[in-house]
């Protein structure tokens, strides 16, 4: 059907197709994000699991994990967001629906080759931005670029006065990613080394998580629990604040990652004080969005997307609590290199994004198909499976990460270190298996949505009707 | 209407979402906590085995503080869900 589309004419492709191929190409990635996590923590609880052969070492294999998920899931969940929130927001159809499946079909080709490339010993060698030029330069250029180009237009098409909160976002983010991946992968196209690469290496890892991965989650939780609920925004003023405090003070702390590296020591200082004021925009977001469910409360338990994004909502919290402090020079002696770390990094992209997406491709695919979700239990198996999972990695991996620490401030030998942290290593393996297991049952339900779910009458939300299973 | 926010049905969310909330923010405090206070001796590290649940080792005070946090956010959330609930339930959307 997509490569039938991709041919067609834009009036004659029928709208939200694009948000649908996006969405399930999300899941997918999702699905072979998280079964790689799970290989791969297999391989740190149990070291004889799978030897021998290269190609499937953890050093191959980690950051073909850590690329599926940024560029595959959570990337591809930002565009299907894009997709259906853009023109609803503007009381418009998206520009090009035809634009939108050429997106989705390049993304879906470029991002297998950048991987299998990845995979088999192709790399930059520099921590998340491993792929190598050419594929960076089909990123950017055969993704971003159509991807914002779509999203520009379509606001600039607008039916409506403003532009809300969420559309901010969604146009700065492509445009300020697109520069991330230009100046951030200049160490490879432009041959730089020493320290300018470590900072640029920084700067670039940096920037994908503080202005793509987080802000965006969050924009689309600006749409969400509105919609969900059908209360307005609480402040959309509160809204500009988080917008422009992101883009002031996170576009520039990338040295709070190298505290320990001979770099000026007012560039660390500034980064680590710049790394603090990220307090500033996470209070905005929070506090809006608690704010929002004014009277509303009890969706939280009985609404299947609310409950995904009030979760994402509250685990926003402790990522900035950590985010804020454990980059100051003191916190940072202690965590620096530990367990704690991926800890954090999941608690960013596992916990509190991926909540928040989950909800937003539960609602976008709901409304796109006209169908109401398969089995309300089937999702809500799938909540469970991913928070419990989740606090059991995030948990585990904290608890191992302050013992590395403490081992290291006692200077504890390090293989007692890994004796001492072997059970945590196999819980964390138990946890990210538990939320790849998920990700299959949402899958599964996603697709009997799509072939046999209820139909949503016209003018009616999927969530305002009852469950027939 | 009836309360839907009672302690039997937000249990599992607070228990698990929010307390887990609550332990990233205990995990900061102990860590801040610890490297102020700085190192024992060699046997204080708290690695192996129960000794990381041990309040009086490195790595156990700061695990306790995530414990307590975790509770301490639980308990809050709990609160002001019944109190929710109950203002839900009387449809009283003012003055909160």
């Amino acid at each position: 059907m997509l490569m039938k589309f991709l041919f067609a004419k834009n009036d004659e492709i029928p709208a939200g197709s694009a948000t649908i191929f996006f969405g399930f190409s999300s899941i997918f990635w999702f699905v072979v994000g998280t079964g790689l996590g799970s290989f791969n923590a297999a391989k740190l609880a149990f070291p004889d699991w799978v030897t021998g052969t290269e190609l499937f070492a953890f050093g191959h294999m980690r950051q073909v994990h850590v690329l599926a998920v940024i560029l595959g899931w959570i990337s591809m969940a930002f565009g299907m967001t894009m997709m259906y929130m853009t023109p609803a927001l503007g009381n418009t159809k998206l520009w090009s629906e035809k634009l939108g499946l050429w997106t989705v079909f390049l993304w879906n080709i470029g991002l297998s080759l950048g991987l299998i490339l990845l995979w088999m010993g192709f790399t930059s060698g520099r921590e998340y931005s491993d792929l190598i030029w050419p594929i960076d330069l089909v990123v950017i250029f055969g993704v971003l670029l159509p991807l914002g180009i779509n999203v520009w237009m379509t606001i600039a098409h607008r039916k409506t006065q403003g532009i809300y909160i969420t559309n901010w976002f969604f146009g700065a983010c492509i445009f300020m990613l697109m520069i991330v991946f230009l100046v951030g992968n200049s160490p490879e196209l432009f041959n730089l080394t020493g320290l300018t690469e470590a900072y640029l290496t920084f700067w670039f890892a940096h920037n994908v998580l503080g202005l793509w991965i987080t802000p965006v989650a969050a924009a689309i939780a600006y749409y969400t629990i509105p919609k969900l609920t059908g209360n307005p925004l609480y402040s959309h003023r509160i809204g500009h604040l988080h917008f422009w405090s992101i883009v002031a003070f996170y576009s520039t702390p990338a040295s709070h990652h190298l505290m320990s590296a001979p770099l000026p020591e007012w560039l660390k200082s500034f980064a680590s004080v710049e790394g603090v004021l990220i307090l500033i925009p996470a209070v905005a977001f929070v506090a809006n969005i608690l704010l929002t469910m004014k009277g509303k409360w009890s969706m939280f338990v009985e609404n299947l997307e609310t409950k995904f994004s009030i979760t994402g909502v509250l685990l926003a919290i402790p990522l900035n609590m950590q985010g804020g402090f454990q980059q100051t020079r003191a916190i940072n002696w202690y965590v620096h290199g530990t367990g704690w770390i991926v800890a954090h990094a999941h608690l960013a992209l596992l916990g509190m994004s991926s909540f928040l997406e989950a909800a937003a491709v539960y609602f976008g695919l709901q409304q796109m198909l006209r169908r109401k979700l398969y089995s309300l239990t089937l999702g809500n198996l799938h909540y469970w499976f991913f928070i419990i999972g989740f606090c059991v990695y995030w948990i585990s991996m904290t608890i191992a990460g302050l013992m590395q620490g403490a081992g290291k401030i006692y200077e504890v030998p390090y293989i007692d270190v890994v004796v001492a942290e072997h059970p945590y290593m196999i819980a964390r393996w138990a946890g990210g298996t538990m939320v790849f297991t998920g990700n299959v049952i949402w899958l599964y339900n996603m697709w009997m949505t799509a072939r046999e779910g209820t139909l949503v009458p016209k003018g009616r939300y999927a969530h305002e009707l009852a469950y027939e299973r | 209407m009836k309360n839907k926010l009672t302690l039997g049905r937000t249990f599992w969310v607070l228990l698990i979402a929010s307390f887990t909330t609550g332990m990233g923010n205990g995990s900061v405090f102990g860590a801040a906590v610890m490297c102020a206070v700085g190192r024992g001796p060699y046997e204080s590290w708290g690695g192996w085995g129960s000794e990381s649940y041990d309040p009086s080792t490195f790595s156990g005070f700061v695990d306790w503080m995530m414990f307590v946090f975790g509770l301490a956010f639980a308990i809050i959330t709990g609160l002001a869900m019944g109190k929710h609930g109950e203002l839900e339930a009387r449809g009283d959307n003012t003055g909160w």
